[in-house]
């Protein structure tokens, strides 16, 4: 009857929506054996489980699996990714900024939690929820989680004009949030979190790095490996701008010069702008 | 919880200096223009109000002039934060009411300090 599929129909994607939803959500549907507990049927009665409104069913589970697997990969995906209709991206070259975040002295930190490396994790984590929280509200994605440290891009990944700017104030926040934390969490664990973070600015590339078999959709260019050599002299609560990204912003934000400097692995000097941000420093 | 407002018809710059002094304690509220900034002030009066001088609508010396006029906004910190750095801007802005004048670029580390003594001492 008309009625009786049409209320299976919305109850399948009443259950489908409400797994959408749901962390755990799982419609109630048929798995592979049919329904549980369903009565025994003459040899001579319609097969339930390849009745039309049973396909809908089965339908509806395997989209309401597929929104839980879309939900359970998500978090370990750059957010610009578009999740809906994932495809091999040509590569794209953009003028944009990157910027690192480390933990300064993780390696006496680790030592501390030589017999408990799951509270290591914990604060690892706790820190890296603050710092991606600030970099993701100035507008930057996260591109991966470097051991405690975190690369994240402003412009690779879209055309953003003031790619400049929200780097630099993504570096201010991160170092504000990780202070906030401090003031949260210092006095329980007995020790301070420190974080550093260098940021520079030029042309990337945004493209399919791998092989056929293992790929990731990845940025490469200068300025990465320029803001990874800053963040690694930068000292606690301090952040190291190449002239590339500070000049975007001086006349917003002064910085002192720290000077012209090689930068290990590359032949050019590079102009490094430095900016204290913690009284101490 | 301390307020801190931003008037600044500069969006990166509103941006930079909120990324500045946010903080868990510190709920900052952003005006584009002038007449803006002051309707939040009436609303929800901050402890500390960061204009910038040459803004749409009031200007921040006017805004400045208005909140140290107004008894019940006297709890207001007002900190010019401005390109604007003749003597003369600064002796203006000051004898409009400014307890503290900024200047553009501005130091990250002096801006934090000067908000977050304004909140210790409010």
């Amino acid at each position: 009857m008309n009625w009786q599929r049409a209320a299976a129909a919305d109850a399948a994607l009443r259950a489908v929506f409400a797994a959408s939803f749901e962390p755990n959500g799982a419609p109630a549907v048929p798995d592979e054996g049919g329904w549980s507990g369903s009565p025994a049927r003459a040899s001579n009665q319609p097969d339930p489980l390849h009745s039309p409104d049973t396909q809908l069913l089965l339908y509806a589970r395997d989209l309401a699996r597929l929104q839980r697997l879309r939900r359970a990969y998500e978090r370990f995906l750059p957010a610009s990714l578009d999740p809906v209709a994932p495809r091999p991206e040509p590569p794209a070259v953009r003028t944009a900024s990157a910027l690192f975040t480390d933990m300064r002295g993780f390696t006496g930190l680790a030592e501390r939690f030589a017999d408990d490396p799951a509270g290591l994790l914990n604060v690892v984590n706790a820190h890296l929820a603050a710092v991606v929280g600030a970099i993701r509200r100035c507008g930057g994605v996260i591109e991966k989680f470097v051991g405690d440290g975190v690369l994240a891009t402003f412009g690779a990944r879209n055309e953003l004009q003031d790619h400049c700017e929200r780097a630099l104030a993504a570096s201010f926040a991160v170092v504000g949030a990780n202070e906030s934390l401090n003031r949260r969490r210092a006095k329980e664990w007995g020790f301070r979190v420190e974080v550093g973070v260098g940021a520079a600015a030029g042309k990337v590339v945004v493209g399919t790095v791998g092989t056929p078999e293992r790929a990731e959709l990845g940025v490469l260019g200068d300025p990465l490996n320029i803001a990874a050599r800053l963040v690694a002299r930068a000292k606690a609560g301090e952040v190291l701008l190449a002239a590339s990204v500070y000049r975007g912003a001086a006349r917003h934000v002064r910085a002192d010069l720290f000077g012209d400097s090689a930068v290990r692995g590359r032949a050019g000097q590079v102009e490094i702008y430095r900016i204290a941000l913690l009284r101490h420093t | 919880m301390n307020r801190v407002l931003i008037a600044d018809d500069e969006p990166n710059l509103r941006l930079l200096v909120s990324a500045t002094i946010a903080s868990e304690e510190c709920e900052v509220v952003e005006a584009a223009d002038g007449d803006e900034a002051w309707a939040l002030i009436e609303q929800n009066p901050p402890r500390v109000a960061l204009l910038d001088v040459q803004m749409p609508g009031r200007t921040g010396l006017e805004l400045a002039r208005a909140i140290k006029e107004r008894s019940d906004l006297a709890g207001i910190t007002v900190i010019m934060l401005t390109s604007k750095a003749q003597q003369a801007d600064i002796q203006a802005g000051l004898a409009a009411g400014a307890d503290v004048y900024l200047t553009k670029p501005f130091s990250p580390l002096e801006l934090l300090g000067v908000v977050e003594h304004a909140l210790e001492t409010a």
